[in-house]
């Protein structure tokens, strides 16, 4: 508590410290909004510059820009948008900030030129000290991909997915995965309902692009993640929006999304709904792990899911920006066996959110932005396994082992589950620009989360209750300060961080008849980080950062889900220290191939890295001792030809045992300095993109030819002790071909990928083949 | 256009070509692992933190003394349960962590493994270890399932099959252990354990099957209900079900294994030569006894046994004492001297307190071998009976879950 206190009070002292220094400066702000002058709709990324300052900035995604500490005087504000005409505008600075709105008119619409535009704004994020990749919107727009599909291309990341659609997957960032990889919409963390809202249920085409942070995460995202962190930022849309699509791809697989925007610039309130509906077999034929030469159709892994979402943003009440967003998710699963022939478990699950976010720049004082934003969810998750008997792979049936039921192997019970969850988050980020090169941001992340899980069936066929009721209380609070030089060459930001976190439950040991055990824990840790960026030249610039930072456990690996990942009470905080050092050459912009160059060095030392284990009896997480990983990545990206587009990607992340002895050992660690097991070590990837305007002749059409190629070196899902070590998750190399072809000035679009097009074997996930070659077709039309 | 067409359709492909260039071949099934020189067997086992998953090996050794290298061993599925007769060496699926549905026959020698027989083995039907009647016949009790199955020990042939369901207690498994065969007669014991794989609690008794190895007929269910033992012989030790030099049959029972305080009792029921009855006055329950050299300690569980001869018997018992939170990874039990005839029970010391995943006792040239993984030592330990002293012959920073000598 006392630590608490210390920290708001030095948070007071640096509000008023801060305050004293604006109070002395006698510059001015210019700042204003660029729209577009035909429908009133705001233009990001366009650039603003004062002429005789030679001084710039690029308008945000509302379209706002501010130029800080402009001396008083006229100046000429030049305005450029790709697609518009570019305007100037003579402006007049005295005293404090003065609002200068423009209006851009578009010229005759090319392609090309929009694509450039986005990628101006990507290049804004690449800008930033921490290593970043971002995809941007031109890369997502019209695939057949999923997210995940995409993010596995990216340098560093790869995907480990257990099965077809709406199987259990985990994002992995330079060998970290898990949880502790951010998952955010829009800089809101949604790690915490990852078992309701997946990576891919968002529909690619309302993505503007997506934010992948490796190593660092900056202040912004409220400090839940370590070692990476993925931001989907969500389109902005015109005054009139309608965005429907359908695809269809091989195993039954269907998808319908559709969003609908509408925009009263009158009284400054932008609607929206929108929703999806997937369904998928996932009736694909795999060779058997566990019995050679049996191939297995699967034939009870069909996914459903059906989300609906809605938005109301209002952005000319006092806050720049509220916005209350529902969303209700609804999935059913039937669960695939491998080892067994499992006809009749299945899980359900229903999620209610809802999510208030308050934006306001000069909140109460000038040059204070305010950012909050808060979420409630109530989920409900049902797991069902009451058959009393299973089948092996030639069809016969056996008793289970519990009279009650239970066809999933291992379980020695039934289970009928209906676990109710009821999470609060609170992410607050307050941003004081001291001056042009000083700023100060305040972060904090308040979590809760209250489980009710309830299951008769399993107490019944256990002799006892072992899932008990519990509460879980989290904060993570950050300072962080912000220097940028003045000629904009070199940006530090530094930022220490303060964790709290307790829970309250029961525990219940599974072997014994002794007194329910009451649990109550809480902990705390520290955390900093620091990142720098110059810019060499305009092309080239050097990033360097590290930090140690902390991750608490989630709820959900704290105290598992009640059914078939076991609690884990004593699991500790994680931490990681890390150093980065990476080297960007872009020429995106400056020169017709838009050459791109990035190489990325890092080291991370993990200590208590909480890990994902199968064991007797279910799944738990668990707390590994130490280890560390040295990293290289590379990537290479070029308009090779006026119609070619390549990229080509390659990692390298050797994670090594470090542990000197065992848990309570005095004993060497005979694994110590092995390759951690489980974990891909080498990576690449490689694509070509042809593209061409009116291909076939006519007017207003384009046309897209993609081919990727995915290559991930074999690995051992345990320690490589043998040269004869047996469970390996084989090499593998995937071959993707797909088109797109769109009309109507980019309104209709038509699209087709082969994923896999060799069928090759495919495992990501020890024991759990993945399907092979698929086909996906898709439709798209866009009403604007 | 079509000169651009061109271009990009062949830098596609030979980007396609340049990868499929590199492709491997995986052949998993690549049985011709040498698993070592030498003539002592061990099974090493690096678990993950929680002690219920990781992973094993075989290995041969050449002698002891040596370092243990684990290059040429041979992996097999964590904590892999092993029934060896002769140079036979059968090596089952693991039940903790999934492996290949398969038991597989090895013929071992000086210079390694050799794969000469398998059978594809039920999901969920848990068998633990094989009891060898002759060349052409051997049973396989299936835990799981509840049921024996008949094999031929070389071809791995399946030639029947004995339903146990009738004999299950309250689920549907009477879960069939280990065996011993004795004038004609296959005992096997019944372990009755409940979902928690702990023995109920309204049925803390011993089972034993007494079945006519002619007929492959169950004769009868005899149970020893005076003592309040429970959970007899682990299924793959087969030290824990043993006949003295008079063909009394010995049952090692571990009732809750130390695990629950309430419920300690653990000791041994005998079923004396040409009887198919338990004495129940030769029933044992060791809980009662303190075990010398300790601070009063007295065995909570017996988890492995074996008769060295003259009525005593060389074991591991659990101590309530060492218990940790983590029963997989708790250093509780100790390596003892049961007497069976004066009823004491003495430590050996030496030895290190080990987990549950070594504890392993063989003999060979008139001593006996144990594996322990204790906090500072751990390998393989001797013992000799005539000196009544221990040493540590074998270093390996691993858990040692098996060990025989040939």
């Amino acid at each position: 508590m006392k630590e608490l206190r210390r920290i708001m009070a030095a948070c007071i002292m640096v509000t008023c410290f801060s305050n004293s220094i604006w109070a002395e400066n006698i510059d001015a702000d210019i700042v204003g909004t660029v729209y577009d002058i035909k429908n009133n709709s705001p233009l990001p990324a366009a650039t603003v510059y004062i002429e005789e300052l030679e001084k710039g900035v690029i308008t945000d995604t509302e379209g706002v820009f501010r130029i800080t500490g402009v001396p008083d005087g006229t100046y000429t504000l030049k305005v450029q948008y790709l697609g518009y005409n570019p305007t100037e505008k003579t402006v007049r600075t005295d005293k404090g900030a003065r609002s200068n709105d423009i209006g851009l008119k578009p010229e005759n619409l090319s392609l090309s030129e929009v694509i450039i535009s986005e990628k101006s704004q990507a290049r804004i994020l690449r800008e930033q000290a921490m290593p970043i990749s971002v995809i941007s919107m031109q890369q997502l727009q019209g695939t057949v991909s999923d997210v995940q599909s995409i993010l596995a291309k990216t340098v560093g990341v790869t995907i480990r997915a257990t099965g077809g659609l709406g199987s259990t997957s985990r994002l992995s960032v330079r060998g970290l995965e898990g949880k502790r990889i951010g998952f955010f919409i829009d800089e809101t963390p949604m790690a915490d309902q990852s078992d309701f809202v997946d990576l891919n249920d968002i529909p690619v085409d309302m993505i503007d692009r997506i934010e992948i942070y490796k190593g660092v995460v900056p202040a912004k995202f409220g400090g839940s993640a370590m070692g990476g962190a993925v931001n989907i930022v969500i389109k902005e849309y015109p005054e009139h929006y309608m965005d429907a699509s359908y695809m269809r791809e091989s195993y039954n697989t269907n998808r319908f999304q559709t969003v609908l925007k509408k925009n009263d610039r009158k009284l400054g309130l932008v609607y929206g709904i929108g929703g999806g509906y997937t369904y998928a077999d996932n009736d694909y034929t795999m060779e058997s792990p566990y019995i050679k030469g049996l191939n297995i159709h699967r034939d009870h892994d069909a996914y459903q899911k059906i989300m609906v979402g809605g938005s109301v943003k209002a952005y000319k009440w006092w806050f720049d920006e509220v916005e209350l967003e529902p969303v209700y998710v609804n999935t059913y699963h039937e669960i695939q066996g491998i080892e067994t022939d499992i006809r009749y478990a299945h899980s359900k699950s229903q999620g209610y959110l809802l999510n208030l976010k308050l934006v306001k720049d000069d909140f109460l004082v000038e040059g204070l932005d305010f950012d909050m934003s808060t979420a409630l969810a109530y989920t409900q998750y049902n797991m069902i396994d009451t058959a009393r008997s299973y089948y092996d792979w030639n069809g016969q049936a056996h008793a289970t082992p519990s009279v009650y039921g239970g066809e999933i192997i291992g379980n020695r019970y039934a289970t009928n589950s209906d676990n109710r969850k009821f999470t609060l988050l609170n992410k607050l980020y307050i941003e004081y620009l001291i001056n042009k090169r000083h700023s100060v941001i305040f972060n904090s992340l308040i979590q809760t989360a209250d489980g009710r899980p309830s299951d008769e069936l399993k107490i019944k066929s256990l002799g006892k209750q072992v899932d008990f009721d519990s509460r879980m209380r989290s904060w993570v609070v950050g300072l962080t300060y912000d220097y940028r030089s003045l000629d904009q060459r070199f940006l530090s930001s530094l930022t220490g961080r303060y964790y709290w976190y307790g829970m309250d439950t029961q525990y219940e040991n599974l072997y014994v008849t002794v007194p329910v055990e009451d649990i109550s824990l809480r902990k705390t840790s520290a955390g900093f980080s620091e990142a720098i960026r110059y810019r060499i030249t305009p092309g080239l610039m050097a990033k360097l950062s590290g930090g140690y930072d902390v991750r608490i456990p989630s709820e959900n690996e704290l105290l598992g889900d009640g059914s078939t990942i076991a609690p884990s009470e004593q699991l500790m905080p994680e931490r990681n220290l890390s150093f980065n050092a990476g080297l960007l050459y872009d020429l995106t912009g400056i020169h017709p191939t838009n050459l791109q160059i990035k190489l990325n060095g890092y080291y991370m030392h993990v200590d208590d890295m909480i890990r994902f284990v199968k064991g007797i009896l279910g799944a738990q997480y668990q707390n590994f001792g130490e280890m560390r990983t040295i990293g290289v990545e590379a990537e290479v990206k070029a308009d090779v030809l006026p119609w070619l587009y390549g990229y080509a990607n390659v990692t390298y992340q050797d994670l090594r045992d470090t542990r000197e002895h065992e848990a309570g050992k005095d004993l060497p660690n005979p694994t110590k300095g092995k390759r951690m097991p489980n974990i891909p070590y080498f990576m690449a990837n490689a694509g070509l993109e042809f593209h061409k305007e009116n291909l076939f002749g006519g007017s207003g059409q384009n046309t897209r030819l993609f081919a990727d190629a995915s290559f991930i070196e074999e690995y051992f899902y345990d320690f490589e002790l043998t040269k004869n070590e047996k469970r390996r998750i084989p090499r593998s190399l995937t071959f993707d071909l797909g088109f797109e072809h769109s009309f109507f000035d980019q309104r209709l679009y038509i699209s087709g990928k082969i994923k896999n097009v060799a069928d090759a074997k495919v495992i990501s996930e020890y024991n759990c083949p993945l399907p092979g070659r698929t086909l996906g077709i898709k439709l798209r039309y866009i009403l604007r | 256009m079509r000169k651009t067409l061109f271009y990009s359709a062949a830098a596609m492909c030979g980007m396609a070509l340049m990868f499929t260039a590199c492709d491997k071949e995986n052949n998993d099934e690549n049985e011709s692992f040498p698993g070592g020189k030498g003539h002592i067997l061990i099974e090493p086992t690096i678990k993950n933190d929680d002690g219920a998953s990781g992973a094993s090996y075989l290995l041969q050794v050449e002698d002891f003394g040596k370092e243990v290298k684990f290059d040429n061993a041979m992996q097999v599925g964590f904590s892999s349960t092993i029934s060896i007769y002769g140079n036979d060496v059968y090596v089952f699926p693991s039940e903790m962590i999934r492996s290949n549905l398969e038991l597989v026959r090895y013929v071992r020698s000086a210079d390694g493994f050799t794969r000469a027989a398998s059978m594809q083995i039920t999901p969920g039907s848990a068998p633990y270890t094989l009891i060898k009647y002759d060349d052409n016949k051997a049973y396989i009790p299936q835990y799981g399932l509840g049921n024996i199955l008949i094999v031929n020990p070389m071809t791995l042939k399946l030639k029947g099959e004995i339903d146990l369901s009738q004999y299950a207690h309250s689920d549907q498994s009477a879960d069939p252990a280990r065996g011993i065969i004795r004038d004609g007669k296959l005992f096997i014991a019944l372990d009755q354990v409940g979902p928690t794989w702990m023995p109920f609690e309204d049925y803390r008794q011993i089972d034993v099957l007494v079945i006519d190895v002619n007929t492959d007929a169950v004769e009868k269910m005899i149970s020893e209900t005076t003592s309040g033992l429970s959970f007899p012989t682990r299924p793959f030790l087969p030290g824990m079900m043993f006949m003295n030099e008079a063909n009394d049959i010995y049952i090692a029972c571990c009732g809750n294994f130390g695990y629950d305080p309430t419920y300690v009792k653990n000791g041994f029921v005998c079923i004396p030569a040409g009887n198919t009855d338990f004495d129940t006055d030769r029933s044992w329950d060791i809980s009662e006894t303190v075990i010398e050299g300790t601070d009063g300690w007295k065995p909570a569980s017996i988890y492995n046994s074996y008769y060295m001869g003259n009525d005593k018997v060389i074991a591991f018992v659990a101590c309530l004492e060492l218990n940790g939170d983590n029963p997989y990874t708790a250093h509780n039990s100790i390596a003892v001297v049961i007497d069976l005839n004066s009823k004491t029970i003495k430590r050996i010391q030496g030895i290190p307190n080990t987990d549950p995943h070594s504890g392993s006792i063989c003999e060979y040239d008139g001593k006996f071998y144990v594996t322990a993984y204790g906090v500072d030592a751990s390998g393989v330990f001797s013992y000799d009976p005539a000196t009544g002293s221990a040493e540590q012959v074998l270093q390996c920073n691993t858990d040692l879950s098996y060990l025989y000598i040939f």
